[in-house]
This record gives C-alpha cells, sequence and structure tokens, in this order.
C-alpha cells in the first residue's frame, strides 16, 4: 500500500502540471494535493466488487476481445470498472493521475492526463474524454474509457506534444459503489413526492449480489412477452395497436416494503447526472435533480471545463451517439450554424464507421435536455462528440425508445418470496445466439471500440486550428519599423466553434503588440481581437507603424484557448 | 349576508325610487355586518407609538447611508440591545470573504423562530442599491423599538422575520470604498474577463482627480458628437443630423491600465448575482450577466441553503432599487402565468402596496418591466412555492411635485432638483482635467449618491413605507387554526370524527404552485388516542358532505397537498373503533400547527 501511494504522488506531481494555468486564468477549481485523503482511501477498496478478483480480471488493453461462449453461464450483466485507472497511471510515466474532485459520496473523480513523452511544455489544447456519467451503464463506458486510455498511453509519441488528453473514465463514481440500476447518483431523492425518501427501494431477490431488473405479469405494464418468447431474447415493448398487447411490467427487482402495490417506486437512485447539467434542464422531474446542476458531481465536472479553456474538445461515452450522424435539432439541441454542422461532418470523418453505421441503426442519437452534450456545445460553444458503446450493457436499457443491440438478449429467471409479485423474473443480459446461426454474434470489445476512439483522437489533436502569420512585410527606415501581416488557420477545424463566438463562450483570437522598451506605437491597435478563423481563412490585414529603440524587436503575438500562442518577431531598423 | 339578499330581492321587484333606497339600505347593512378592515389586522387600531420626548434604546440615524461595516455594527448594536427579539447569524461568507450576516427576529419566549411561519426579507443583491440593506436595517430597528405596540407584538409572537441586510456584501463594501457611478458596483467580486483576452479585471474605472467619485469624461470637439442644451449647458445632448458638435463624451473617469488601446473595457466582476438562482434559469448565451451554472455564487448558494433548510418560510421580499416598483413574476413567459389562485393573493397583497406605497406600481417582471431568468423571486415562488416580490425602491416620481417630463425635459428638471432643493450637494461642475493619456479633457457629473437612492432627508419615508409593506405581507402568511371537533356515534362500536381547520389569512398554507408542482410536504392532519383504532379517513366534500376520495394507507395521518385555501377550512373525518380521548393535531409547512381533542364515547 505505501509503495502504492508513493507512486500515485508522483504520478499526481506529472498530472498536476499538466493541468497548471497560464499567469492569469484562475486555477481549476479543485486540485487537491497529492495526499489527500480521498487518493490514499478511494472506496473502491471497500468495493466487495473490486475485492473479487474475477471481476477484475477484463483488463481494459487487454489484446484479445471478448470470446464469448454461449455454454458459459452469463457473465455480470455490469462490469463494474475496478481501479484500472490507477493501474495505467502506475505503468506510464506520461500518464498522470489526479483526483479533481471529490463526489457527494466522498469518492474521487480519478482523472487520467496522457502526454507526448518528449512533451516539455504544458499542453495548450485538451481533449476530455468522459464515461459513465448515467449510473445505470458505467461499466461498459468506464471501461471503454480506460481501454481509449490505455490506447493512447501505448501510442502516446503520436500525439502533438502541446496536446493533452484528459480521461475521465467515471464521473459517477457513487452510482458504481452503490451498484444499483438506476440512473442516478445516489443522493437521496424523493421520488414519489410523498414527503419521505426512498422507503421502497431495490433488494437483491435472486442472491447474485446484483440488482437488475424484474417483470410480472400486468396487463398494464410496458412489456408484451410472447407465450413462446424464447429462452433469451430481446425485449418486446408493448404496442397493443400494433398486436403487442400489454403482458408484464417492468420494474428494478426488489420487493413491495411499504406494501402500496409498487415495486421499488421510491428507492434509492438519486438524480441522474445526464440530465442534472445546465442546457434546457427539464424542472420538476424527481430523476433530473432538484434545479440544474444541483448535484456536487455536475458542479464540479462544469468547474472543471470552465476553468481550463484549453478543453477544446469533449468526448462523451454514454447514451447519445453523434459519430454515425449529426443530431437533428429538437428542444434541446436547436438548431446549429451552418459552420458548426460542417465542423461536426469533418470531426466524424476522422472516424472510421464503416463498422459501426449498421449496429447504430435506429439508435438515439442526439443528446437531451440536461445534458452535458447539449451543454457542452450550446451554453459553452465548444466541441462534442458523442459515443455509446456497444458492448454488453451498451443497450439503453429499459428505454422504449431504445433499439436492442443484435448482439445481446435477456434472459429471465422466476423468483419468488415474500413481497413478490406472482410470476416474478429477474432479468440477465447475455450475449445473443441466432438461430439460424452457428456462432452466437460477437460483442464488440472494450478494447476494439477503445482502439478506434484513441485513432479518433489522435487525428482530431492533429487537425486541430493551427494559427500562424502570413503575408509579413516589415519595412522602413532607421528607427521606423512598417509592419504588415495577416493571420491565417492551417488547421483542418476551426479556431473555435460558430456558436462559442456567438455566445461569447469562447474568446476570440487576441493579437497583442509587445514593443522593446523606448518603442512608441505609432499607429496600428496595441490589441486586435479576431471572433474566429475557419479551416484555411485568414484575417484582414493587420498594421502598424512603431518608432525609436533601433535594433529592439517588436513581438506581436496571437494567442486563442483553442490554438495555443504564435508569436511574430521583427526588429525595427 | 341574508339581510343583504332579501333587500336585493325588494329591489329586484320594486321600481326606481326604491332601487335607490334599497343601495341606501345595503350600504347600512354591509357596514353593519363587515367592519372595515385595517390594513393588516382584524384588532382594534394602535396606540400612539411615539410619546413626546421617546427615546429608542438604540440611537440609529435614518438621514445617511450606511457603508457595510456600519451597517454591521449598527445590527451588532441592535442585537446587543434586544437579545430577546434579534439574533445574528452568518450563515455563509461572499467571494472576498464577507459575512452574510443574518438577523432573526423573533419574540423566543413565545416559540422557535423555525416553529412559526417565517418571512424571508434581504436587500442589497445588486451592490449599489444601497438603501435596499438600509430597509432591512429599519425593519428590525423599528420592530424592536416598536415591540410593545400591540400589533407588533402579536406578530412577533406569532411569525418569525429572517432579514438579510446585504446579500451582495462585497458589492456594498465596494461601492463604497471605491470610485463609482450610482449604477456600477452592481454585481460582486468574482473576476470575470468581459473584454475576453485572458486577463480579469485587468482595467477598471480610475477616480483621476481623487475627489472620490466616478464623473464623466468629455473632450471639446467641433465633430463631436454631443453640445450642451440651450437652456441648461451642463446637460450634454446628441446633435442632429447638420447640426454642429461640441463635445465628444469619452466615459467614465479612466485609463487605459492595461494598454491595448481601450479605456475602463474590464473592470471589477462583470456579473449580475441576480440571475444565479435556480428557476428558469439560462446560461450567458441568453441571459447577460448569468454564470457558468445557476447558484454558482457563495452568496446565492448560502441563502438557497437557508431556505430550503428552512421550509417555514411562507413570505418573501427582495429590495432593490429603483423605479417605484412591486415586482412579481414570472420572470420569462417561458412557463405561462402563475397560476390563477397565487395570482390573485399576490395582486391582492401588491394592490395593498400600491396605497402604502405612492406612486409605486404593482408589475409583473416580463411583461411590465423585462425579461429575467434565474432571478431571486422567480426561485423562492417557482422553486419553493413562496408568495415573493420584489420592491424597486425610491423613483423619480418623488422628486419634484408634478408628473415627471421624460427625454431632455426630465434631465433638466433633475439638474434643477440639485440645485433648489439639495443646493447643489448632487452635480459635480465640469471641470478641466489634464489626463495622462488623452491630454486635457473636462470631468464633470452626478455623484453616486443620487438617482437611483432617496435623498437623505427622504430615505425614512422610503424605508417605513416599505417596512409597512413587508409586515403587512408577513402578517397575511398562512397561520392555522383550531376550529372544532365532533364525534358521532355510528353503533356497532364506529364513531365518525369531524374536525375543522381553518387559515385565519388571506397566504394558503399550500400555493396552488406548491401544489402542482408537488414542493414541499403536504398539509398532515394526525388523529392520535390509545384506544381508538382509525378505519378510515379523509377529506369532506363541503357540497355533498362526504369523503369523496378516502386515504386507504395510513389513514390515521392524512395528506394534504392542497392545504387550506387563503382564510378558508377544510373539515376532515375519521371512522373509528373504540373509545377514549383523541388528539387530532394539523401540520402546515408554512401555517404552522393546530390542535383540537375530542371525546370519543
Ligand atoms: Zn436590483
Amino acid at each position: 500500500m505505501i509503495v502504492r501511494r508513493l507512486a500515485l504522488s508522483a504520478l499526481l506531481l506529472v498530472a498536476s502540471s499538466a493541468l497548471a494555468q497560464d499567469g492569469d486564468t484562475p486555477p481549476p477549481a479543485e486540485t487537491p494535493p497529492a495526499e489527500t485523503p480521498s487518493a490514499e482511501t478511494p472506496p473502491a477498496e471497500t468495493d466487495p466488487a473490486k475485492a473479487d478478483p474475477a471481476k477484475t480480471d477484463e483488463a481494459p488493453d487487454e489484446a484479445d476481445p471478448d470470446k464469448p461462449d454461449p455454454d458459459k453461464p452469463a457473465p455480470e450483466p455490469y462490469e463494474p470498472y475496478a481501479g484500472t485507472a490507477t493501474a495505467l497511471a502506475e505503468a506510464h510515466v506520461h500518464v498522470g493521475l489526479a483526483t479533481v474532485a471529490t463526489s457527494a459520496g466522498g469518492r474521487p473523480f480519478e482523472l487520467l492526463t496522457i502526454t507526448n513523452p518528449d512533451a516539455a511544455e504544458p499542453p495548450e489544447w485538451i481533449a476530455f474524454v468522459i464515461a459513465g456519467l448515467h449510473g445505470r451503464r458505467p461499466a461498459d463506458e468506464s471501461e471503454l474509457a480506460v481501454a481509449v486510455a490505455g490506447w493512447l498511453a501505448d501510442q502516446a509519441e503520436e500525439l502533438p506534444p502541446e496536446v493533452a488528453v484528459q480521461v475521465l473514465a467515471d464521473a459517477n463514481p457513487d452510482a458504481r459503489a452503490a451498484r444499483h440500476p438506476r440512473a442516478g447518483n445516489d443522493t437521496r431523492v424523493d421520488d414519489d413526492q410523498d414527503g419521505e425518501w426512498n422507503e421502497d427501494g431495490p433488494d437483491d431477490v435472486n442472491g447474485d449480489e446484483h440488482l437488475g431488473w424484474m417483470r410480472y405479469p400486468d396487463p398494464t405494464g410496458q412489456l408484451s412477452v410472447a407465450a413462446d418468447e424464447a429462452e433469451t431474447s430481446a425485449p418486446v415493448w408493448a404496442e397493443p395497436t400494433k398486436g403487442k398487447p400489454r403482458t408484464h411490467r417492468l420494474v428494478p427487482e426488489g420487493r413491495d416494503i411499504d406494501d402500496d402495490g409498487l415495486w421499488n417506486e421510491d428507492g434509492p437512485g438519486g438524480v441522474d447526472l445526464s440530465r442534472n447539467f445546465t442546457w434546457r434542464f427539464e424542472e420538476h422531474v424527481p430523476a433530473t435533480g432538484r434545479w440544474p446542476a444541483s448535484e456536487v458531481a455536475t458542479k464540479r465536472l462544469m468547474d472543471h471545463l470552465v476553468a481550463d479553456e484549453r478543453i477544446a474538445l469533449v468526448l462523451e461515452i454514454g447514451g447519445a451517439d453523434t459519430s454515425v450522424k449529426n443530431p437533428g435539432s429538437n428542444e434541446a439541441w436547436p438548431k446549429l450554424p451552418d459552420d458548426d454542422n460542417a465542423l461536426l461532418d469533418t470531426l466524424r470523418s476522422l472516424l472510421d464507421e464503416t463498422k459501426r453505421a449498421d449496429a447504430l441503426k435506429g439508435r438515439p442519437h442526439a443528446p437531451g435536455p440536461g445534458s452535458l452534450g447539449s451543454t457542452v456545445v450550446h451554453q459553452f460553444g465548444r466541441m462534442w462528440i458523442g459515443r455509446a458503446p456497444l458492448g454488453r450493457s451498451g443497450a439503453v436499457w429499459p428505454d422504449a425508445d431504445a433499439i436492442w443491440p443484435e448482439h445481446l438478449a435477456i434472459r429471465w429467471t422466476p423468483v419468488e418470496g415474500a413481497g413478490l409479485p406472482p410470476g416474478a423474473e429477474v432479468a440477465s443480459i447475455v450475449p445473443a445466439v441466432l438461430e439460424a446461426e452457428d456462432e452466437p454474434l460477437p460483442v464488440p470489445s472494450a478494447a476494439s471500440e477503445g482502439h478506434d476512439l484513441a485513432a479518433f483522437l489522435l487525428a482530431a489533436a492533429k487537425a486541430r486550428a493551427d494559427v500562424s502569420f502570413t503575408g509579413t512585410a516589415a519595412t522602413g527606415s532607421s528607427g521606423v519599423l512598417r509592419l504588415r501581416t495577416k493571420i491565417v488557420n492551417t488547421g483542418r477545424l476551426p479556431t473555435h466553434t460558430a456558436r462559442g463566438a456567438a455566445v461569447r463562450g469562447r474568446r476570440p483570437l487576441n493579437v497583442h503588440v509587445v514593443l522593446p522598451r523606448g518603442a512608441k506605437l505609432l499607429a496600428g491597435k496595441p490589441h486586435v481581437q479576431i471572433e474566429r478563423l475557419g479551416p484555411g481563412a485568414a484575417s484582414g490585414e493587420l498594421a502598424w507603424v512603431i518608432s525609436g529603440a533601433s535594433g529592439g524587436s517588436v513581438r506581436i503575438e496571437v494567442s486563442g484557448p483553442d490554438t495555443g500562442t504564435d508569436v511574430l518577431v521583427e526588429q525595427i531598423p | 349576508m341574508k339581510r343583504v339578499l332579501t333587500v336585493l330581492a325588494l329591489a329586484l321587484t320594486a321600481g326606481a325610487m326604491v332601487t335607490a333606497m334599497a343601495s341606501a339600505m345595503i350600504g347600512v347593512a354591509t357596514a353593519q355586518e363587515r367592519p372595515p378592515v385595517p390594513p393588516w389586522s382584524e384588532e382594534p387600531p394602535p396606540r400612539v407609538p411615539a410619546k413626546p420626548g421617546w427615546t429608542p434604546r438604540v440611537d440609529l440615524r435614518w438621514d445617511k447611508y450606511y457603508t457595510l461595516d456600519e451597517m454591521h455594527a449598527a445590527l451588532r448594536e441592535v442585537a446587543a440591545a434586544f437579545p430577546e427579539l434579534v439574533t445574528l447569524r452568518s450563515i455563509g461568507t461572499s467571494v472576498e470573504g464577507r459575512d452574510l450576516l443574518l438577523a432573526v427576529v423573533n419574540d423566543a419566549a413565545s416559540g422557535a423562530d423555525t416553529e412559526k411561519p417565517a418571512f424571508w426579507c434581504d436587500g442589497n443583491i445588486h451592490g449599489n442599491e444601497v438603501q435596499a440593506g438600509e430597509a432591512c436595517l429599519y425593519t428590525i430597528w423599528w420592530l424592536c423599538e416598536n415591540r410593545e405596540l400591540p400589533r407588533v407584538k402579536r406578530l412577533l409572537a406569532e411569525r418569525s422575520l429572517y432579514i438579510l441586510c446585504s446579500l451582495n456584501p462585497d458589492g456594498r463594501a465596494h461601492w463604497f470604498d471605491a470610485p463609482n457611478t450610482m449604477h456600477s458596483s452592481r454585481g460582486g467580486k468574482r473576476p470575470v474577463d468581459n473584454d475576453r483576452d485572458g486577463r480579469f479585471d485587468e482595467d477598471p474605472p480610475n477616480d483621476l482627480d481623487g475627489d472620490g467619485e466616478l464623473l464623466q469624461m468629455r473632450v471639446a470637439d467641433p465633430n463631436g458628437t454631443h453640445k450642451s442644451h440651450p437652456d441648461e449647458p451642463r446637460l450634454l445632448v446628441r446633435v442632429k443630423p447638420g447640426e454642429r458638435g461640441q463635445w465628444r463624451l469619452l466615459g467614465s473617469e479612466g485609463i487605459d491600465d492595461d494598454g491595448d488601446g481601450r479605456i475602463n473595457e474590464d473592470g471589477p466582476g462583470g456579473y449580475d448575482p441576480n440571475r444565479d438562482w435556480p428557476s428558469d434559469w439560462r446560461g450567458p448565451a441568453e441571459q447577460r450577466g448569468a454564470g457558468p451554472y445557476p447558484a454558482s455564487l457563495p452568496e446565492t448558494q448560502a441563502v438557497i441553503e437557508f431556505l430550503v433548510a428552512h421550509p417555514n418560510v411562507a413570505g418573501v421580499q427582495s429590495f432593490h432599487n429603483t423605479g417605484g416598483m412591486i415586482l412579481r413574476g414570472p420572470g420569462s413567459k417561458t412557463f405561462g402565468n402563475y397560476p390563477a389562485r397565487d395570482e390573485q393573493v399576490m395582486r391582492a397583497l401588491a394592490e395593498r402596496g400600491e396605497q402604502q406605497l405612492p406612486s409605486y406600481r404593482s408589475m409583473v417582471i416580463w411583461k411590465d418591466l423585462y425579461t429575467v431568468y434565474g432571478g431571486e423571486v422567480n426561485f423562492t415562488y417557482e422553486m419553493l412555492g413562496i408568495t415573493s416580490f420584489t420592491n424597486e425602491l425610491w423613483s423619480r416620481d418623488l422628486y419634484f411635485q408634478r408628473d415627471p417630463k421624460s427625454g431632455d425635459e426630465g434631465r433638466i428638471e433633475r439638474l434643477r432638483w440639485d440645485d433648489e432643493v439639495e443646493l447643489g450637494a448632487r452635480f459635480v461642475a465640469w471641470k478641466s482635467f489634464d489626463h495622462p493619456q488623452l491630454g486635457p479633457i473636462e470631468l464633470g457629473g452626478w455623484r453616486k449618491q443620487t438617482g437611483r437612492v432617496p435623498p437623505p432627508f427622504l430615505l425614512q419615508n422610503t424605508l417605513h413605507r416599505n417596512m409597512a409593506f413587508v409586515l403587512y405581507h408577513a402578517d397575511q402568511m398562512p397561520l392555522v387554526a383550531p376550529g372544532t371537533a365532533t364525534v358521532n356515534a355510528l353503533g356497532d362500536g364506529l364513531f365518525e370524527i369531524d374536525a375543522v381547520f381553518r387559515n385565519e389569512r388571506m397566504i394558503p398554507t399550500r400555493t396552488q404552485r406548491a401544489e402542482q408542482k408537488r414542493i414541499g410536504a403536504p398539509d398532515r392532519a394526525r388523529v392520535a388516542g390509545s384506544g381508538i383504532e382509525v378505519l378510515s379517513g379523509g377529506q369532506v366534500n363541503g357540497r355533498t358532505n362526504r369523503v369523496d376520495a378516502p386515504q386507504m394507507r395510513r389513514p390515521a395521518d392524512l395528506r394534504l397537498p392542497r392545504g387550506i385555501h387563503g382564510d378558508g377550512a377544510v373539515r376532515l373525518r375519521w371512522v373509528v373503533r373504540g373509545t377514549g380521548q383523541v388528539t387530532i393535531t394539523y401540520t402546515a409547512e408554512k401555517g404552522g400547527t393546530a390542535t383540537l381533542t375530542a371525546d370519543v364515547k
């Protein structure tokens, strides 16, 4: 333990230097020192899942993809993401691990930072990968995020030296610790608003140490179960007008503790963090939170983004997927400027999507109200890409709108006992076997999906906006410099989004003239702001006349949050 | 009422003369049956408060504005002089670490503050809107000094008040201590990069001539945009096309601190604390002055935590300046109008306010003023279900006798007011000044202590009238009172218990908003007795005298999400088996508790 802690401290130093800010920018909201109690005693240590070696054997950077075996009993449906971030940081010098904040439940938000091993300066452009916000699916998402970090760590010399990738693999550690199949973050919510809290929560009915889902016969329920249903099959949602009558109700696994005829109508689960962000937050819906950013985790995540303007791109591994198609506009996702839709097209072109297009057919892809994605794009004006994992819990279940992935199925096991409805069955998610085929369908592994996303991030880092001076002409006579130049963006991405410019969420390019001692600016502006430069676009001409300090150097500095700083130096004749 | 109806019937059957007579009779009859209701009490009018030679325990002046330190010192003095009525506690600290010093005003002898329906009042969320702070301080002081007035005594026995004089202590301190105009230091002191150059608060205004005021700068320029008004040379007016200019305006007093070629473009702060509240909130993309998320400021966060921890708060008042307004939500049209019953109650309260506050107008924020997302009183009503008002203290209507004139005429009148009534205390005449970067210019204009704040000699008038509105609102908060309890034997050992509870005031125990959005705890009515078993319980439908929807779970402990309407009553009915003494307790989060007893036999 002591050895591990020392290693962690060294890595935290790396991480905090990576997080260091430029002069006037306020520091990130919370950068606790290395020896914080939360870093010292990760709650994962007390998590029974962590202690069980059988549950940690799926290392994210494992080379072999999962080979599902239909004869083997189905594995635990929600693989806990277990301390793999720490392992990754310990294995690579250029991977930092820092606790950037603490959750409501006192658990650390562990942020991995990957940089080029040869990087000498702090990064000037950061891609932020976040996974596991929605408490119901953290395992696969977190596993995928760690896989992305693993691939990047292995190819870190491919990263441009001025770029860093931050990975927050588990954005909802409280939900993971609680191991309940709810969306929330495990804070206190009076779901049925009867003035009592969590008086009827889920129970582990079948004793498998996992809280899953349960169905029971109910002619008013959401599910339609055919009499000849296969032992394993995808859930069928009732559509009475289309020949799918209502036969079963779907509830979280549990008993009717308060004897009101309802199962788990007010259980622990808390606030769904993926609906607790600010943009078009849904008010007075218990699961979304008391108000926008009411949850500590939401606030700390927003603080992290606000405090570090270098975070230009957010890759969210979650329910919404924009990697195949742009989101259509709706209330939560208003129409974007054309330039920004073109930007999304560019980002998508950096992904190899031939494999995914079919698997994602019909999957929901637009971020919803109060989501991180809509907040990042529409309020902050930064780049965002959503990606849903295709693994076991990649299924957005049990939402009726979700399309069930072909390669997954559900196995129902009967249960009986006090407080259980007659005919109750508990679900587990297993790999699907198509009867017509010999082989079970392969379940895409975190390793293979992570590889694709790591490649995308490398490509995006290389495509980022890059400003430089062009058409520079410096003339003059003794003691007078006449200087003109333009600024051009030679990257494939714009200096920032059009939305970011429209809502003043991103800073413009700032051009400053720095004169040597004794020199004077006779004409031209000492400070020029250029709102935004698209890919390949150039500014209008900038011109200055400077006198005095013959032989001294005039510096023209241009900087922007997505571009870092570029400098032009000219001598006064 | 019966008598009135009879007279009306007569009027209908008789001719015009009889109608006239009947009308007169109606007047008499009504007057006899319903004596005029005094503003906020049913008790007889108070005796004269101040006898000649009356001296207060704490001698505070009400013709001056208090700096933050002076205000806190005055609060401590009042709390020390009236320990039985006032306790102070810091509910949090500001961005710069100043205390949010809350006064709890309560007659502790009659019960803890948390056990009574409570009123929240704050001021000065906008740092420059200083008299809002004095209005709070005055209310605390005046209640203490006048504690023996029967109405004050009763109010402090029935209610508690939570009064936060300055919700923005940094903004207030900065307004007094630093060069400011009447409009600046509105927000707080968290740095904001107003000019988006990556630096924070690096180019504030500067008091160039060291006179403690932030004046305006102008320079003589024949091609300028402004000229002196022909009737009033101190007033600058924009030139019309074809006219020759005299002056170019250079903005507020200051220099280019950061050498970027602009003056005063990134001063202290740069946000609006009254856009930081989590209801109908919009980010800075859509609402100027908002932060990255609601309750992003420590001051907002502290007040929200206090209000959430005090569900007994049943009325809210926020003091601002200026314009003579009694404002209520909605702040935007996002969710449509407020529910009709709540709107009626708030309008009725505001209409009394219009009487108490001459020249003030009752207004709805988005309809009559402008759209505000994330405002404080929108939050307290929409998210917490509390009747809430914002008063904009002081108005230009209160200067001269006649209706205020608008435009240049109005501005000339303001200068005349300064000349004739304040004898030149507020306007600084234009004077030449050698600007370090701009060369010879002129400085002049209004001092900060004018325009948005009343002249000191009119201050107490503003404070007292606004306090009166607060006390009226506080008195109209719900108050649950016991009605009657009756027991009927049904035979076979079964009894029916009927209990009536009343709400004696105008505001319902649960606003319609609270009921609709399921905010806070529903009212509860519990019947308890050792010898009885409760078989059924529910609220009686007054029209049918039946319990239409009995509560099947826990019938001894009824949940009443609708509460009791203003000046209304509920009748509850239980069917029980067994005999003995029962206690029936009605609890409303915002209306207090009332108890009835009955003998079941
Ligand atoms: Zn104000």
